[in-house]
C-alpha cells in the first residue's frame, strides 16, 4: 500500500467509467471483484494496484494497461536506495 | 483516531467493570456483558445498514470494529481476573470458576455477535490484503515488546512476586498478552482505513472547491 502522499502512478479511470455509460464505481468494483473502496483509492491516486488488477481493470475498458495507468511525471521516479 | 481509541477504552472499562463487583448485578455480568454485546452489534448493523452507500464502511472494516470492541471487552474482563486473583490464581476456586463462566459466556457472544454485526455479502480485495499484513505485523512486533518482560521477569526475577505466580497465573498472562496483540492490529488497520477515509475527504473537499 502506499503512504498518504500516494503512490507515483496516475490513472484514467474515472474518465473511462464515464465513458463507458457513466458507470458507477461500484459496477466496476463488481466488474473486477474488488471492492468500492479500492476503486476510490486507485482514482485518488492512492493505491497502486497489482498487475493483475491492473489487467483486469484494462480488460473490462478493452484497452490497455498503460491507457489506464502512466507515471505521475511522464516518466518513472528515481528508484530508491 | 479519537473514535478508535474511545470504543477500545469504552469496551475495556466494561470489560473490567464486570470483573469488579462495584456494581450489584441482578444476573451473571457475563450475561450481561453478552446482552451488551448482541445489543451493539445489531445497533451497529442498523447503522451501517442506514448508512449512504458513499459513506458504507468495507467488510474487513466492519469486522475490525467488531473485533475492536470484542477484544478490548474479553482482554478488559481478564485483566480484572488477574488483578482480582492476584499472583496465586486459582481456577478451581469457587471465583475463579465464576469468572471463568462468565469469561466463556463473553467468548460465546463475541461469536454471536460477529455474525450479527458482519457484512452480509462480504467483499474483500488486495488492498484489503495489504493492509491486514501491515496489521499482522505490527501486531507481531508488539506481542515481542510485550512478551519480553514477562520472560524476563519469569528467568530472573523468581524471588520477587513474579516467582510466585501460579502456573494458571501464567497461561492467562499470556492469553492477555495475546488478546492484546490482537488489539494492536485491529488498531492499526483501522488506522489505516481512517488515514485512507482522511485523505479521501480532503480530495474530496479539494474537488469541491475547484469546482464552485
Amino acid at each position: 500500500m502506499s503512504d498518504a502522499s500516494g503512490t507515483a502512478l496516475e490513472n484514467r479511470l474515472r474518465r473511462l467509467r464515464f465513458e463507458h455509460g457513466e458507470m458507477t464505481q461500484d459496477a466496476l468494483a463488481r466488474k473486477v471483484g474488488i471492492t468500492r473502496q479500492t476503486i476510490v483509492a486507485l482514482e485518488g491516486g492512492r493505491y497502486a494496484p497489482s498487475l493483475e488488477l491492473a489487467m483486469r481493470l484494462a480488460h473490462v475498458f478493452s484497452v490497455r494497461v498503460d491507457d489506464v495507468f502512466y507515471w505521475r511525471e511522464g516518466s518513472p521516479p528515481p528508484l530508491k536506495s | 483516531m479519537r473514535r478508535i481509541l474511545g470504543v477500545l477504552l469504552f469496551s475495556f472499562l466494561f470489560g473490567m467493570l464486570l470483573v469488579s463487583g462495584s456494581m450489584r448485578w441482578p444476573i451473571r455480568p457475563g450475561i450481561v456483558g453478552l446482552a451488551a454485546m448482541l445489543l451493539s452489534a445489531w445497533a451497529a448493523r442498523r447503522y451501517w445498514q442506514g448508512l449512504r452507500e458513499d459513506d458504507r464502511l468495507g467488510s474487513p472494516e466492519r469486522a475490525l470494529w467488531h473485533g475492536l470492541t470484542s477484544y478490548g471487552l474479553l482482554s478488559g474482563h481478564l485483566a480484572a481476573i488477574i488483578v482480582r486473583l492476584g499472583p496465586a490464581f486459582d481456577m478451581h476456586s469457587l471465583a475463579g470458576h465464576a469468572m471463568a463462566v462468565d469469561n466463556w459466556t463473553l467468548v460465546f457472544g463475541a461469536i454471536v455477535s460477529y455474525w450479527i454485526a458482519r457484512d452480509p455479502e462480504p467483499r474483500q480485495d488486495e488492498r484489503d490484503a495489504v493492509i491486514a499484513a501491515q496489521g499482522w505485523r505490527a501486531g507481531h512486533n508488539a506481542m515481542l515488546v510485550l512478551m519480553l518482560p514477562l520472560i524476563l521477569a519469569l528467568g530472573f526475577a523468581g524471588k520477587t512476586v513474579v516467582g510466585r505466580f501460579s502456573q494458571p497465573m501464567i497461561a492467562h498472562l499470556l492469553i492477555l498478552i495475546i488478546l492484546l496483540q490482537c488489539l494492536f492490529w485491529h488498531i492499526v488497520q483501522l488506522r489505516l482505513y481512517w488515514l485512507e477515509a482522511c485523505a479521501q475527504a480532503a480530495q474530496n473537499a479539494i474537488t469541491e472547491r475547484s469546482a464552485s
